[in-house]
């Protein structure tokens, strides 16, 4: 049996400087007029160590953000346009909403086999934080608020909390409003293979392969929000949890 | 502002800034105030949990005198282990800080310096019913009674996955959490879920029960005769009736089984544990399935999916803060000494009534 000793000390280099130039306001006060960033090197030898602040740069924005970068996330300033679908944006999550509309679905299953057609959909809530991907539906068709009641989304390869089984869909690597339409093409082109959890996603007398055999067969002209299920969530109870999420991480 | 900053671009052109004070550490290693690695590893040789004779001459610093020693004392405890698989891990408070952020709700703190891991690694698949079979013609009753003990054992060292934990959840999911359900209620509850389909036939219990393990695996609390097989007297009785059966190995290894299991609850000692940690530990010491179907490997695909996706995967079986006196580890080491013990004779029962599947 392997045994191990995991230590979280960690080595650090001094690698950088700034120096701070201020200018006198008065007797008692000073202020900030110049920064610049300095490399830090070892001008002499390994036995005779000569560490110098090395000739340095005016600190520029580009210069700030490189060291912050290098600190923190990546994504600490983000210049996009949020469009109109967005709910919610941090370099952490990404809330939005899709109206109802008519998309093409896939299935590949034993019980209604490879099966493909554009079928109407409710409106639809998509939650992306860290690793996670949520979908929940929605009755009306309004930009949602935060009281606005969610229901199961009623496809397969849903879990009952709403988690989007991704399999082999190919995702966007990082968050960005621009990349919702990969983000919707991904969920909706991959092949629904089957069902997920213990709650039923729809309400339909004769269960979820019934509803979507005859959702493939084009019975709906409009999606039957009445087959909806309550999963017992308002956009105000999961921006919540997704709060508390985030304030984890 | 700007006169400034064109003197000063001037100037940095021609000057060199000065050498930095010898104070400044250049550089510094950052760790845990908390850790005193000195102190540990001193401890655990007054307490004699470390052999001063398994240290190297070689070793440079308290913390190679804790790697070579505990290693040393986990292999006397470890040897000879054939089924199943885990790691051992000392993880300092720096260490145990960034794997604790990684659980979900843990209500457990973590403020000691030291804390002891186990993890999981690299599951092998055990299948019980060929030996089963074997067992039960010898002896009605002795393979639940040695399940029974083996799972008794897991709960207290090594967390393994079983029949009874698989078949449970697929109960869960396909009959509302009714693991003994009739034929008609599956059926209804089937079709409410896959529709009117041939389907249906895979998922109802005269199928499914038998895969999992019927009244062996799932059912064998139920069955008078085998209550009585599970205590050692029981057991001993029916090792003296029938002394030159091979079968009489298997129960005098689960009489073996259960007193160490006794010690060690007298003693109130186990390995340590997931209790309060939010977590699903993923990678178990061992797999053991009843017979091997697509369905049982759905189902355990499924539980360790439904883990990565909520975010409360873990290779982790279980943790534990050390205590710091010389006395405090004497007594924990020598509690971890009668789990191992546990461990050992679990290993080799498993070892006995199942055999490796080999896909």
């Amino acid at each position: 049996m392997h045994f191990d000793i995991k230590s979280g000390e960690q080595q650090t280099q001094l690698t950088k400087a700034i120096l701070l130039y201020e200018t006198r306001r008065d007797d008692y006060s000073s202020q900030t007029a110049y920064a610049s960033l300095h490399d830090v090197m070892n001008t002499g030898t390994k036995a005779n160590p000569n560490v110098q602040i090395m000739a340095g740069t005016p600190i520029t924005q580009e210069a700030l953000l490189a060291l912050m970068g290098s600190l923190g996330e990546r994504y600490i300033l983000n210049t996009e346009l949020l469009p109109e679908s967005v709910l919610s944006f941090s370099p952490l999550h990404l809330v939005w909403w899709m109206p109802a509309c008519k998309k093409r679905v896939f299935f590949d299953n034993k019980e209604l086999g490879k099966r493909s057609a554009i079928v109407p959909h409710p409106a639809l809530l998509f939650v992306v934080v860290g690793r996670e991907w949520l979908i929940f539906a929605m009755k009306g068709n309004n930009r949602p608020t935060k009281n606005t009641p969610l229901f199961h989304a009623p496809y397969f390869n849903v879990y009952d909390n709403g988690n989007i089984c991704a399999g082999t869909a190919e995702i966007p690597d990082r968050l960005s409003t621009s990349a919702i339409p990969t983000w919707e093409n991904a969920f909706f082109e991959s092949a629904f293979t089957h069902v997920n959890g213990e709650i039923r996603k729809v309400s339909h007398p004769k269960g979820e392969y019934a509803f979507w055999k005859e959702m493939l067969d084009n019975k709906y002209e409009k999606f039957p929000v009445k087959f909806l299920v309550d999963s017992n969530q308002t956009l105000h109870s999961v921006m919540r949890s997704l709060q508390n999420q985030i304030g984890r991480q | 502002m700007h006169n400034i900053q064109a003197e000063l671009n001037a100037v940095m052109t021609t000057f060199q800034l000065p050498q930095l004070h010898p104070d400044i550490p250049i550089t510094p290693t950052i760790s845990a105030h908390e850790c005193d690695d000195s102190s540990l590893a001193a401890n655990l040789l007054k307490a004699r949990v470390i052999d001063p004779n398994d240290i190297p001459e070689t070793a440079e610093s308290p913390i190679d005198i804790l790697r070579y020693g505990l290693q040393a004392w986990f292999n006397r405890r470890s040897e000879g282990l054939e089924i199943l698989n885990f790691e051992m891990a000392l993880l300092d408070h720096q260490s145990m800080q960034n794997l604790a952020s990684t659980f979900n709700d843990s209500d457990r703190k973590f403020d000691e310096p030291y804390t002891l891991v186990i993890y999981g690694c690299s599951e092998d698949t055990y299948v019980l019913e060929a030996r089963s079979t074997e067992m039960e013609i010898a002896f009605p009753g002795l393979f639940a009674v040695a399940l029974g003990a083996i799972q008794k054992a897991s709960s207290r060292t090594i967390n393994i996955r079983t029949p009874h934990e698989v078949f449970a959840q697929f109960a869960c999911w396909h009959w509302d959490g009714d693991e003994n359900p009739s034929e008609s209620d599956a059926r209804e509850l089937l079709l409410e879920r896959f529709g009117e389909t041939d389907e249906i036939e895979n998922y109802m219990p005269k199928t499914i029960t038998p895969i999992f393990g019927g009244s062996l695996c799932i059912h064998y609390f139920s069955n008078e005769e085998k209550r009585k097989l599970q205590t050692i007297a029981g057991l001993k009785k029916f090792v003296q009736q029938f002394p030159d059966d091979p079968e009489a190995k298997v129960a005098l290894q689960t009489i073996t089984l259960l007193r160490a299991i006794a010690k060690a609850d007298k003693a109130n000692a186990q390995l340590p544990d997931m209790h309060d940690i939010y977590a699903d530990s993923i990678i178990r010491g061992c797999n053991l399935v009843f017979r091997p179907d697509v369905r049982v490997w759905q189902t355990i695909d499924s539980v360790i999916e439904d883990a990565y996706n909520a975010g409360d995967a873990t290779e982790i079986l279980g943790l534990q803060s050390l205590p710091k006196g010389v006395d405090e580890l004497r007594r924990y080491f020598s509690k971890l000494d009668l789990a191992f013990t546990v461990v050992r004779h679990m290993d080799k029962l498993i070892s006995m009534i199942s055999t490796k599947y080999t896909s």
